[in-house]
């Protein structure tokens, strides 16, 4: 038990408890209102958005789960870095549309503005379920984050005295969650980013310093391991795997519920366009993360016996807590452990806030209580958020880890398929509000069918054209079935003129309004 | 959506440049190799985080060229009719 380390974890631990719960404050607004408590109000200016889309897309899961991958896998792991670049054009162009709009109408969550421009209750509720399920393995993972980092402390094994300690976290999020909203995991991303950065920059100076030099980190990586294999013949090979991943990654990332809430909660759209050219830093930090997965295998923790029951337990996953525990003084260990927990606890907060916000503006709003308040809409999402917390605090504690792995890829091939929906749909009305959600169901069933014949454990799928093989990442892939089968039935749907819907917006809502 | 600057040329075309890093980092045989290294570090890795830095920069590029920036409280008013 690693007590100095433990000391200083708690310290910190607390210092956020502290301020999570004081946010509430921040800007003050009547948390009573689902907009106050589930969008800080949509006051968040850019500084702010910055650190809480940086908390809310770079987490905790990510910070241990890329390494690792590096660590097990080899050079693929990095296409975590060509996503997190491309991604901020893409968001540069298209989310300023989505802030407008929402702003105009009062938007809460992407589904209310599906709802609005195609008019379509059973779509919008495609849309707020897939949200919801694609989110919630996600919030799980938060928790495997803190888990190994409590592992690197001593704390772990099975029983319900270790697994105390990441209840009590989890109850502590739930707590400052449900009285402060959105503002909670917005400030206490600004002490999660000074330590995740202090820990990184310390890390990328001082681990190549005991190891004797970047050079001789990527020379010890066996050949397979430090860049992409060639692609044998007739195939592309780790080439397509790679820049499929990437892209289908990066268009997904931001259909996320919690993607949405960060959006939406900002105070302007320049905001989100002046992010798209500032999140990159993060992008810049994610990559050095990334590196020291190769500085775990340069260092040779998987051979050193004092972590060789961990590794048993949590895999790959364990690679950065043994590198950390191996090269850092115990102090420094708690410092950068207290910045992967904080890092779960912010996505963890704001992911439960933006499925609670899903469920009750566009399920329990539209199906079981149409009339209810402004104030009964708040209590009931603050409500669905701890719901939302404790069913994911259970399937960790309960389930084996690797069905909540298996499910946030499974997530990820979901969430894809409300593109049409909500990417295009802030472009045009043209596709019809049927033929989305014919071809959301055929996104969806085409996607998992594929991630069924890899057994869940993978998300490339090998396509055979032509006697070439192109490894395809399966949520790219099934989007484009999804595509494909939307505007044919768009065109079918406008040959029998078929009725759309009622489209609540104008083009000029969508665009910047006054300067 | 046309947007035409002060004087009057149009700014979409600075849009184009947000596809380079598509480009960049998406054409995978290009960089997938060791050689040429800096201060040990093959060439896959400096060159991906080298498209980071410049996709940023890209971006505010674009941003300032090619989305209207606020000037004077009168250009301002002068720009958009009140509802």
């Amino acid at each position: 038990m690693n007590w100095i380390a433990f000391d200083v974890f708690i310290a910190f631990f607390a210092l956020v408890t502290v301020l999570g719960f004081i946010a509430g404050r921040w800007r003050r607004g009547d948390l009573d209102l689902i907009d106050e408590w589930g969008l800080a109000g949509r006051r968040l200016g850019t500084f702010i958005t910055w650190f809480l889309l940086g908390g809310d897309l770079y987490t905790a899961y990510t910070f241990v789960a890329v390494p690792a991958l590096v660590f097990g896998a080899g050079a693929i792991g990095f296409f975590a870095l060509p996503y997190t670049i491309i991604v901020y054009p893409f968001v540069f162009v298209v989310f300023p549309r989505l802030w407008s709009v929402s702003a105009k109408h009062g938007y809460v969550t992407a589904s209310d503005f599906v709802d609005g421009r195609f008019d379509s209750r059973p779509l919008a509720l495609a849309v707020a379920v897939t949200g919801i399920f694609a989110t919630m393995p996600y919030i799980a993972l938060q928790l495997v984050g803190i888990q190994v980092v409590l592992a690197g402390m001593g704390i772990s094994g099975t029983g319900f005295v270790s697994d105390l300690p990441l209840i009590i976290a989890f109850v502590v999020l739930a707590a400052f969650t449900y009285s402060s909203g959105l503002r909670a995991p917005a400030i206490i991303a600004v002490v999660k980013d000074l330590l995740i950065y202090a820990t990184v920059l310390a890390a990328i100076i001082i681990i190549p310093i005991e190891l004797g030099g970047y050079g001789k980190i990527f020379a010890s990586i066996p050949a397979d391991k430090l860049i992409l294999p060639e692609p044998p013949a007739g195939s592309l090979g780790s080439y397509s795997a790679y820049a499929t991943l990437a892209l289908g990654s990066a268009l997904a990332l931001f259909l996320y519920p919690h993607s949405v809430t960060g959006v939406l909660s900002a105070s302007s759209r320049r905001a989100i366009m002046r992010n798209s050219a500032l999140l990159p830093a993060y992008t810049f930090l994610l990559g050095l993360i990334a590196l020291l997965g190769y500085m775990a295998i340069a260092a040779h923790v998987a051979d050193m016996p004092r972590f060789a029951s961990y590794f048993k337990q949590y895999g790959p996953n364990f690679a950065v807590p043994a590198l950390f525990l191996a090269t850092f003084p115990s102090w420094f260990v708690g410092f950068a452990f207290a910045a992967i927990a904080i890092g779960a606890l912010v996505p963890a907060s704001i992911m439960s806030i933006a499925t609670a916000n899903l469920y009750t503006r566009n399920i329990h709003r539209t199906y079981f209580q149409p009339n209810c308040t402004k104030a009964q809409e708040s209590k009931i999402a603050k409500l669905a958020s701890l719901v939302v917390k404790f069913g994911a605090l259970a399937f960790i504690l309960f389930l084996p880890q690797k069905y909540a792995i298996q499910l946030q890829l499974l997530g990820g091939v979901w969430i894809i398929q409300t593109l049409p929906a909500v990417v295009l749909g802030l472009y045009t009305s043209w596709l019809h509000r049927h033929a989305l959600l014919i071809g959301w169901a055929a996104g969806i069933v085409a996607g998992t069918a594929m991630m069924a014949s890899l057994g869940f454990s993978a998300s490339v799928y090998p396509f055979h054209i032509g006697g070439l093989t192109i490894p395809c990442y399966a949520a790219l892939a099934s989007l484009v079935i999804n595509l494909v089968i939307t505007v044919a039935f768009t065109w079918l749907f406008n040959i029998l003129r078929t009725k759309p819907g009622q489209d609540a917006t104008v083009a000029l809502d969508y665009q910047e309004a006054e300067l | 959506m046309s947007k035409a600057s002060d004087d009057g040329k149009p700014t979409q075309w600075w849009f184009v440049l947000l596809l380079a890093p598509f480009v960049g980092v998406l054409w995978v045989p290009f960089f997938n190799r060791v050689d040429p290294q800096i201060w040990g570090v093959p060439f896959f890795f400096w060159y991906q985080f080298l498209w980071v830095v410049m996709s940023a920069l890209v971006t505010a590029i674009v941003y300032f060229k090619a989305t209207p920036q606020p000037t004077s409280v009168r250009q301002k008013r002068a720009q958009w009719p009140r509802e």
